[in-house]
């Protein structure tokens, strides 16, 4: 197990980091590590920078600015949707309980892919919302939603909504009901054991959600490219791009190594919020 | 959203209501505090609207699969063409259109043989991380974890460019590529979805191995049992259960997964997802719908077997 994670899994890491300090072939795709050959830009150099200088430029940090947004938006919007959800799921008894937990899983049943390409049909000029919204006569011509920044937020909460309900679902239903009932013995309101106490005990929950749901979406690259229609650009789809479209492996190699940055951050905060909070 | 005005209405007021035992009416009710009244009903509503919201494009799915019309956009009549229609490529059924079979097949074929590598190399690893003290253990653990949570295009493309340079090294090097195992095809993707399914397997087996105690094994031992017997007396049962589980997830993810394959395989191959991106690229077409389709029907087959197993199994014992 070990030797298979280190050759297929470490090793390829360690290589992209190598990669990255390559730059692009002339007449191929395959990357030529600065370190074993001659010239870039009839300079001679050693250990090249030049993917990451490419990304100084205004394109890529438009993107990492769209990134941040859709990080930040689809975990925030996950939360607040989700937590209500899961809130009233854990105060169900018995096999309810279990049947609503199963609910949430129906969308894994069928693949990721076809779910995304589900929303095109949604969201299409001549799609069922346009089509309602004109039935109901609230527009009069079709808007324009696909290929927009709105549908591939909405794109991205529909994927991961299920994955910050289970995590704040566990936590929240392991917390005593007891608690809440002294909290009200005590003159606590609805509202005030609810941010005295459901949402502190739950914070373990809240915390594991938002890794689940930010640290895949800084990566992600079929939402935006499927219904943003390679017009929402960002982080992970330029990836995607540099090594399909591009073919600039040095690049890609480059951009990947930012993003597992800000991944191993991420990881890294959640880490010590753990450490933070015994148990 | 700021509750803290609210609670401070909501103290005096609600002992007055349920302490008091008779209903009176507050003066002065904040929106919040009305919202406060009828939780119930509020949480309930929201949560019905959220189920919605992740059940609707499954249900449109579902339906437009039986739709006559080949746009998706307006309902026009019952049919089953897109099940077992003929037609030229991208309007006949799925039943009936060879690429999606082969497709399936690929699929199937790399989720088993993945399921099988992950489970039993997850399942020593899980092993040898519970049972056994190493100096390098916390890499290994932190290896695993990381895996599981980065975003997946990174460990693709940099499984891809591994793969690259390893078969470019076998020619240069070795003057011989063992068979171009190592260039992008199946074999490629399969390695990739056993590193991928590893840690999954790890986590399941491990949970349930810290659950079992120790002593069960110590006692075999203590019977005489060599090594190994107890190994496949003992422990193994033990953990099946969750080696099961972690086969199930295993299978369910590489049967799904897109994005590692996207990256691994070669121009040959072509697993069911791939097919679906193709497809779904090239623009709207039914017959996406009616895979889908059967590909919900094929899952909860799957858990209403499971489930109804898990009731027998119950019942029995």
């Amino acid at each position: 197990m070990a030797l298979w994670m280190l050759l297929f899994f470490a090793v390829p890491l360690v290589l992209i980091l190598v990669y990255s300090f390559g730059y692009m072939g002339l007449y191929d795709n395959s990357v030529q590590l600065s370190l074993s050959t001659d010239e870039v830009n009839g300079e001679y150099s050693v250990f090249s920078l030049h993917a990451y200088r490419q990304m100084l430029d205004s394109t890529y940090l438009k993107a990492a600015w769209q990134t941040a947004l859709m990080v930040v938006g689809n975990t925030l919007g996950c939360l607040l949707i989700g937590y209500p959800v899961a809130y009233w799921i854990s105060r169900k008894t018995g096999r309810r309980k279990g049947l609503f937990i199963l609910l949430l899983m129906v969308p894994f049943w069928t693949s990721f892919l076809v779910r995304t390409y589900s929303w095109m049909i949604l969201l299409g000029g001549e799609g069922l919302i346009n089509q309602l919204l004109m039935g109901i006569g609230i527009i009069r011509s079709p808007l324009t939603l696909l290929n927009t920044f709105g549908a591939v937020m909405i794109g991205l909460v529909y994927t991961y909504l299920p994955f910050m309900i289970l995590p704040l679902f566990v936590s929240i239903d392991k917390i005593d009901t007891s608690l809440s009932e002294a909290a009200n013995d005590l003159g606590a309101g609805k509202w005030s054991t609810l941010y005295h106490v459901t949402i502190p005990l739950s914070s373990p929950g809240i915390a594991a959600g938002c890794m689940l749901v930010a640290i895949p979406t800084t990566g992600e690259f079929i939402i935006p490219s499927l219904l943003g229609g390679d017009k929402v650009v960002n982080w992970g789809w330029l990836i995607y791009k540099s090594f399909t479209s591009y073919r600039d492996w040095a690049l890609g190699s480059a951009l990947s190594n930012v993003l597992m940055l800000v991944m191993l951050v991420l990881i890294a905060a959640y880490l010590w919020y753990l450490r933070r909070t015994p148990a | 959203m700021s509750p803290a005005t609210p609670a401070r209405v909501d103290c005096s007021e609600e002992p007055l209501v349920d302490g008091g035992g008779v209903r009176r009416r507050a003066p002065r009710m904040s929106v919040w505090t009305r919202l406060g009244r009828h939780t119930g009903l509020a949480l309930g509503l929201w949560a019905a609207l959220v189920f919605g919201f992740l059940f609707l494009p499954i249900i449109v799915l579902v339906v437009f699969s039986f739709n006559e019309q080949p746009l998706n956009v307006q309902w026009t009549g019952f049919t089953w063409h897109w099940y077992f229609g003929e037609g030229s490529a991208g309007k006949m059924g799925v039943f009936r259109d060879p690429v999606i079979q082969k497709a399936f097949f690929t699929s199937l074929e790399i989720a088993v043989f993945s399921t099988i590598g992950g489970v039993v190399l997850g399942t020593l690893g899980a092993l040898a991380l519970e049972r056994y003290e190493f100096r390098t253990k916390n890499l290994w653990d932190g290896m695993n974890y990381v895996k599981m949570v980065i975003a997946e295009v990174v460990a693709g493309v940099s499984t891809l460019l591994f793969f690259v340079q390893v078969n470019q090294l076998m020619i240069d090097y070795l003057g011989f590529n063992f068979w171009g195992i190592l260039s992008p095809g199946f074999y490629t993707v399969l390695i990739a979805h056993i590193a991928w399914n590893i840690p999954f397997v790890v986590v399941i087996v491990r949970a349930r191995l810290r659950g079992l105690s120790r002593s069960v094994e110590e006692a075999g031992a203590d019977l005489f049992g060599p090594p190994y017997i107890v190994f496949f007396k003992v422990t193994l049962p033990a953990i099946w259960p969750a080696i099961m589980a972690g086969a199930l997830l295993s299978f369910t993810l590489s049967f799904d997964n897109f994005v590692t394959t996207f990256f691994t395989a070669g121009p040959e191959v072509n697993t069911l997802p791939l097919q679906i991106w193709a497809m779904v690229r090239m623009g709207i077409t039914p017959e996406i719908n009616a895979v889908s389709t059967l590909m919900i029907a094929f899952s909860s087959v799957i858990i209403i077997v499971l489930e109804l197993k898990a009731r027998v199994s119950k019942s029995i014992v």
